[in-house]
């Protein structure tokens, strides 16, 4: 292990999201969601009309802030590139699958840990996919399976600013609400940290993650192929530990299966919902929250992703996919399968043979 | 880079639509306020509408149960319920007439079927917000119906007793959903 600038960096990351992760919750998000992506899209997509739960409509200043600050950092140190062309379709899928694996287990691969380091012993289930889910798609690399390089040539130049513009356009309808937008006045959108709080979250944890490539999936990713020499291992148990401490000192730590925040009994159905997200994690290169970084940097290829992300957000809700402490629907079961579907044949069609 | 005479003619096109932009968004300020105003009051009216018609609908049952007759209350519930047999408020009241009576698994099943229609009636701030007397029921009863369901893990009656306060408590909990 060399613990050069980089490692510095990483593990910089990995607390700095624990640390915050943890604290948004505790200044106003709902329990154990204080950074959860997929959370965030949904309330972003109804906040923009995109779905009508009246109890998930809010656009989260923390989502702008992750790409608006990898942006920043990207053009701080002359990272900026814009790229792409790579399976774009298989990528706005894959981002629509995302959410709906998300939306069936309740929470992005971050909110997976943050459960995990309150004490929610339901989401082990969740971490046991994730992992098999990392190595399947390690797996299916190994045997070739691959969307293509990105490339410079491939996207337009100037293309990769279009995510940066969306967002900075979001982040102007956070302080000039046009009329279509939509603030919940109940449930869980309309528990929120102070605005300029979780702005400034977002943008400290875009621009750190943008110089560190911090990802969930990317960090199991890295500890299954190098071990311990993995830097991003040293940010994961960063990431753990700040959690952690953050929610013992917080009176946040409950142990147990029953009863925990936004949690369903529905272990399999949990682990296959991670399991998917693990595995087109590892097939697109990177975790929901690593999607929106990269999309702040110039690879329109995770713009899409993003893009497909909002659809999901959107649809998840409208179809009635997505899991509640009640359980996971049939729709939520089926969409599952489906995104299954495009994993195994994706990989079938995708696959470079010799 | 060396800009032709193509590029200059986009660039003063650029110009000119973020200045059309910026005007027609400054013009459409007063629009959006009216918008914002209007759809906050319908927003207000509605909900004030369903609160008064709630109290209206229910008011028989409410007077029975303030008059401390249970009984009765459930069988004007009964009466309301043949109108509106979905309505998320009508099992709420047989949650809380249930655990007045001293039902608790009844209550619980009440209050469960009405929060999956329609969640704010575990949100703090909702006019008909039933949060105390739902962590009060879960408190009280979880532990004993967690121990009677060890006792006899096959009995399915108790096996959704403990579900349900499980998924109330977990509702109390918060979380995004």
């Amino acid at each position: 292990m060399r613990f050069d600038r980089h490692m510095v960096t990483v593990v910089l990351s990995g607390l700095l999201l624990g640390f915050f992760g943890v604290m948004l919750s505790v200044w106003g998000n709902p329990e154990n969601s204080g950074i959860c992506v997929s959370c965030f899209i949904e309330n972003s997509a109804g906040a923009l009309g995109l779905h009508n739960n009246p109890r998930l409509q809010y656009l989260r200043p923390e989502l702008v802030g992750f790409v608006l600050g990898a942006f920043a950092s990207a053009l701080y140190r002359r990272e900026f590139r814009s790229r792409g062309g790579s399976a774009p379709l298989f990528r706005f899928a894959s981002g629509f699958f995302l959410i709906v694996g998300c939306a069936v287990f309740i929470g992005c691969p971050i909110k997976l840990f943050l459960r995990f380091t309150a004490g929610d012993l339901t989401s082990l289930a969740g971490v046991a996919g994730l992992i098999v889910g990392v190595g399947c798609g390690l797996k299916g690399l190994a045997k070739g399976v691959e969307l293509g390089r990105l490339s410079p040539s491939a996207a337009p130049r100037g293309s990769g600013l279009l995510a940066p513009a969306a967002f900075l356009i979001f982040l102007l309808f956070i302080f000039v609400a046009p009329s279509f937008l939509i603030a919940s006045e109940k449930g869980s959108s309309a528990q929120h940290a102070p605005l300029l709080i979780s702005l400034a979250v977002g943008l400290t944890l875009g621009f750190v993650a943008q110089g560190s490539r911090f990802c969930i999936t990317g960090s199991i990713r890295d500890i299954l192929l190098m071990g311990r020499r993995a830097p991003l291992l040293w940010g994961g148990i960063a990431f753990l530990a700040a959690a952690l401490l953050a929610n013992l000192s917080n009176g946040r730590f409950n142990p147990g299966f029953a009863g925990q925040p936004g949690s369903h009994q529905e272990y399999i159905w949990s682990f296959l919902g991670m399991g998917l997200v693990g595995w087109l994690s590892v097939l697109i290169g990177g975790c929901p929250f690593r999607q929106l970084v990269k999309s702040g940097e110039g690879d329109s290829d995770a713009a899409l992703v993003v893009a497909g992300m909002f659809l999901g957000g959107a649809l998840v809700q409208g179809w009635n996919i997505a899991a509640t402490s009640a359980g996971v629907p049939l729709g939520g079961k089926i969409a599952v399968i489906s995104g299954f579907l495009l994993v195994f044949a994706g990989s079938i069609l995708l696959r470079e043979r010799e | 880079m060396k800009l032709d005479r193509f590029d200059k003619i986009l660039l003063s096109l650029l110009a000119i639509t973020v200045v059309a932009l910026v005007v027609y968004s400054a013009r459409s300020f007063p629009e959006k306020t009216t918008a914002i105003e209007t759809r906050s009051m319908e927003r207000d009216l509605a909900a004030q509408a369903r609160v008064g018609l709630l109290e209206k609908l229910y008011a028989p049952v409410t007077g029975a149960m303030q008059a401390g007759q249970k009984q009765e209350a459930l069988l004007k519930l009964e009466e309301v319920n043949t109108r509106y047999p979905g309505e998320a408020h009508g099992f709420i009241l047989k949650g809380e007439i249930l655990y007045r009576m001293g039902i608790l698994d009844g209550a619980a099943a009440g209050f469960v079927r009405g929060i999956k229609l329609n969640g704010d009636y575990i949100d703090k701030n909702s006019p008909f917000s039933k949060r105390n007397v739902i962590a009060i029921l879960v408190e009280k009863s979880l532990p004993t119906a967690l121990s009677a369901y060890k006792n006899s893990p096959s009995n399915p009656v108790l096996k959704e007793n403990v579900a349900n306060l499980n998924y109330l408590k977990s509702r109390l909990a918060g979380g995004c959903e």
